[in-house]
């Protein structure tokens, strides 16, 4: 059975942590730490540093939970765009040489590439996302693998909800049509 | 898009999520709750008024620490003047002239039986 405080939003959870609340912290980082540990560890490939930047991201909710204004913006896309901006530092730290040379270290698709390796579906759909529009792509792989609601991503695209709808939408149709040519060498067979 | 399509697109993003997704150790859940643990502001505490001594609630009564210290600073400039100028209200209130019956005449008597009315 659930209780209040499970159901609280994340909004009034870290209202309540700021407050002294022994259990708010607990119940947030069960919501919020499974997402960010996924989001950095297909950026990163990397299991160690992906956790260490999920911790680093909680930190600084805990951190900026005083001055947090409810209803102004929501955790989980704040959340988001914090391990965002942590794992694009810890790829320029990796990968300087590759930066200078014009790879762009906030490309949702070459990290999770690399460790997608042998994972034939996966490789194939990562392959053919970093095809799409820039945008379309980042609509895509936020909804799809990410998870994040229309919404959340139309408060990190910048964009209303019928506009990331329609990028989504443009997204996959376009997705489906690159897959659907690789059936057969994807395994799939016409019945 | 038609259901087969769409199905067919979710067995990719399916994939791509079971091979991206990590479950959260033990340790680091132990890392991220001390870290909230150490940064968590201390809690607010609300001293219900029943458990207030009779002192502060009158201090409460009369405006808290502020209303109690104005109180205290007009007493003391009371006690200041009373020390610094004690003949400064003298003349009309501390020494007002004082009129004794023993100074009256016998004639006293007489004359205010003429100025109030007999009744018996």
């Amino acid at each position: 059975m659930m209780t209040a405080l499970e159901e609280a939003t994340d909004d009034a959870l870290l209202v309540l942590y700021a407050n002294g609340d022994p259990q708010a912290a607990a119940i947030l980082m069960r919501r919020l730490l499974p997402r960010v540990l996924g989001q950095a560890y297909r950026k990163l490939a990397d299991q160690a540093e992906a956790e260490d930047v999920a911790q680093e991201a909680m930190m600084r909710l805990w951190k900026i939970a005083p001055d947090w204004e409810p209803g102004k913006a929501q955790v989980s896309t704040w959340l988001y765009r914090v391990t965002e901006n942590l794992c694009v530092d810890r790829l320029r730290r990796k990968r300087p040489v590759a930066l200078d040379e014009g790879m762009d270290p906030a490309d949702d698709t070459a990290s999770a590439y690399e460790q997608m390796q042998g994972k034939t579906r996966a490789e194939a759909l990562y392959k053919a996302l970093e095809t799409l529009p820039e945008r379309q792509r980042k609509a895509v792989v936020l909804r799809h693998i990410e998870g994040l609601s229309n919404p959340e991503i139309s408060e990190i695209l910048g964009v209303g909800v019928e506009a990331t709808e329609s990028l989504i939408a443009r997204g996959k149709r376009a997705l489906s049509g690159l897959l659907a040519r690789r059936k057969a060498e994807l395994g799939y067979h016409d019945e | 898009m038609s259901d087969t399509e769409i199905k067919f697109l979710d067995e990719f993003f399916e994939e791509a999520r079971r091979a991206g997704d990590l479950t959260p150790s033990q340790d680091l859940m132990a890392r991220v709750m001390a870290d909230a643990r150490a940064m968590q502001p201390e809690p607010l505490v609300f001293e219900p008024a029943s458990k207030l001594g009779f002192w502060a609630m009158l201090g409460q009564a009369i405006g808290g620490g502020r209303g109690v210290g104005g109180l205290v600073a007009a007493a003391l400039v009371g006690v200041g003047i009373g020390f610094s100028f004690p003949t400064f209200f003298g003349g009309g209130i501390i020494a007002p002239p004082a009129t004794y019956l023993s100074e009256f005449g016998a004639d006293f008597d007489i004359a205010m039986e003429e100025v109030l009315p007999y009744d018996g």
